[in-house]
């Protein structure tokens, strides 16, 4: 499996609602503290514009706020392939297709990366506003570690299926 | 003796949160509502109090699919008040940004909203599993209308350019030309749109409309023109008060908009068309003439084929702005020295009908009074007639399929939600 094209990191929200922009405030802060580890996106457009934006990219991480009733600040790790989407983002906005309907679109036309990873940050309060919450704020270097993670445990699987490829030649 | 009820609690592929009810007494149909509950937003309060220059960018934020026609309306009816003329090219690239809008906003609705009642699959998603190509033509087209908003509005979403007078900053010729290859591709696919909808199957059903849209003179109408009707109206925009009236329904948010002593009237693609279709560019109305459509389309359900004809119309007249464009030596008419209050309305056709704005404005320019009245609000009656004609000619249907065809009548409208509800108000009594 080619891993050699660069991760992508997406941030998605509103920066502007509060913890809604929790997204775009955690890809700054891994963009300061692992700079030049993933290629990172800040969408403005509606969701359909991400099939285009990973056209081609290998690892996709996704970071978005969402409302699962859990505390705040509490982050969930979803898989597109694996995981039930829709629980998590049902149609927040109400003029583009959510980011699960977005994800669907891109299955239904094979325009998905190879591996896409969601990490969802429990949101507290949508108000108006550019701050986040206390412990939203806190989990912002969790989801940070998390996604240096993420991208290491993901290159170490290349290695080694690469290792296997090359045993069985 | 029997009570049927049909709802959907809440409607799907549609702008915004609506839900709709019908009550049926025997074979008779009682009651239909279509309840919007969607919070109102209040925008003609929040604008009382700031300068006129502020309207156009306050109110986009109305709608995030129609956000130009917000600016557009807000911009003619304060340009009205001051007696500001926007002419030349400055004119036609608010044409053109208006070509992006229509293109995206239709192209979405065709596509993921409209396409798969006709295709019999419940969304976007399963549609696009068996016709992928179909759906990449229309995010395609989709992509193509946005890049004409980014260029000339600054930004896809709530463009920032946008002025009273103009424009902050209007592009080069070489920006401007840029666009040209993702223009004409998607003229292309506008015109395989058409086909591609033109060959679903319709129900043969067909509404008395009163409709209603802009004409001019020179052109299919986006900014300019007077009201008229296909029942012979014919008034100047200022006029439209005097016509046409909003009242507030007692189950939902929004208001309804009706025609002052004749009821419910239709707004959008079907009442341009009507009104307009001899504007149309070559390959528009030839394409109109191949899918059989007849002056006049009266079958809510062939609105998608209309909305594809107006695709490959802004498509080609996109195009014809492009190729002949000159930079203006300014890019907005400055406003005058001193503002002296006045009146404005402003009147420029949405993707989904006529948008209404009217200020009063206090000397030195701050906003006293707003009213904006949205397409879909002037629609909403009118969508609950035609719900009510179509339960009564299917009452023989069982529940599941009967909502799906309400479902359907609804969806046919393209209704935004989110306009529709900006604006709620509120009688307090004390006792």
């Amino acid at each position: 499996m080619p891993r050699e094209r660069t991760p992508m990191l997406i941030g998605i929200g509103n920066e502007d609602r509060g913890d809604d922009g929790v997204g775009l405030h955690v890809v700054r802060a891994f963009s300061r503290a692992y700079p030049h580890l993933a290629e990172v996106v800040e969408p403005l457009g509606d969701s359909t514009d991400l099939l285009d934006i990973w056209e081609g990219a290998s690892l996709v991480i996704v970071v978005d706020a969402v409302r699962s009733g859990k505390h705040p600040g509490t982050v969930i790790r979803l898989d597109a392939e694996k995981d039930p989407l829709q629980k998590f983002f049902p149609l927040l906005s109400s003029h583009s297709l959510s980011l699960a309907q977005a994800i669907g679109l891109g299955e239904s036309m094979q325009r998905m990366p190879r591996k896409l990873v969601i990490l969802g940050v429990e949101a507290g309060s949508l108000a108006s506003g550019n701050s986040l919450t206390p412990a939203v704020q806190k989990a912002v270097q969790k989801v940070v570690e998390r996604i240096a993670k993420e991208l290491q445990e993901d290159e170490d699987a290349g290695v080694t299926e690469e290792t296997e490829v090359r045993g069985h030649a | 003796m029997s009570e049927r009820t049909i709802s959907v609690d809440y409607m799907a592929r549609v702008e915004g949160e609506g839900a709709l009810k019908v009550k049926i007494h025997d074979r008779t149909v009682e009651d239909v509502q279509l309840r919007i509950f969607e919070p109102p937003r209040f925008f003609e309060a929040l604008l009382k109090g700031r300068s006129y220059q502020e309207a156009p960018d306050i109110t986009s934020r109305i709608c995030g699919i129609c956000p130009v026609a917000y600016q557009m309306s807000a911009c003619h009816a304060m340009e009205k008040l001051l007696g500001l003329r926007v002419n030349g090219q400055r004119r036609a690239l608010r044409r053109l940004l208006y070509c992006g809008e229509w293109i995206s906003s239709h192209s979405l609705h065709i596509y993921l909203l409209h396409a798969p009642d006709f295709l019999g699959y419940p969304d976007a998603i399963r549609l696009a599993k068996n016709h992928p190509q179909a759906v990449a033509n229309g995010l395609k087209l989709k992509k193509a209308g946005n890049s004409i908003m980014s260029l000339l509005g600054g930004r896809e979403i709530h463009p920032i350019n946008v002025r009273v007078g103009g424009f902050y900053r209007v592009p080069s010729v070489d920006e401007l030309a840029g666009l040209r290859p993702q223009v004409e591709e998607a003229l292309m696919l506008a015109e395989q749109t058409v086909r591609f909808v033109s060959g679903f199957t319709f129900p043969d059903e067909e509404e008395d409309y009163e409709m209603v849209a802009l004409r001019n003179a020179a052109e299919y109408p986006m900014n300019e023109g007077i009201l008229v009707s296909t029942r012979g109206l014919r008034i100047p925009q200022e006029d439209f008060e005097r016509e046409f009236e909003e009242v507030q329904v007692p189950y939902g948010n929004s208001l309804h908009c009706v025609h002052r002593g004749g009821g419910s009237y239709l707004v959008g693609p079907l009442a341009r068309y009507a009104l307009n279709h001899d504007m149309l560019s070559p390959m528009a109305s030839s394409l109109a003439r191949e899918a059989d459509l007849g002056p006049v389309v009266m079958n809510p359900f062939k609105s998608i084929i209309v909305r594809a004809i107006e695709v490959v119309y802004a498509c080609e007249e996109a195009l014809r702005i492009i190729d002949s464009y000159k930079p203006p030596s300014e890019p907005f008419v400055p406003p005058p020295d001193r503002i002296e209050g006045g009146t404005g309305v402003g009147i420029t056709e949405a993707p989904r009908g006529i948008l209404y704005h009217k200020y009063v404005v206090a000397a030195g320019g701050l906003i006293e009074k707003a009213n904006i009245i949205p397409p879909t609000t002037q629609n909403q009656k009118r969508i609950e007639d035609d719900l009510r004609h179509v339960v009564e000619r299917s009452l023989d249907l069982d529940d599941m399929r009967l909502t799906n065809l309400c479902e359907r009548a609804i969806r046919n409208h393209d209704p935004c939600i989110s306009c529709a509800t900006h604006f709620l108000r509120m009688d307090l009594e004390r006792v």
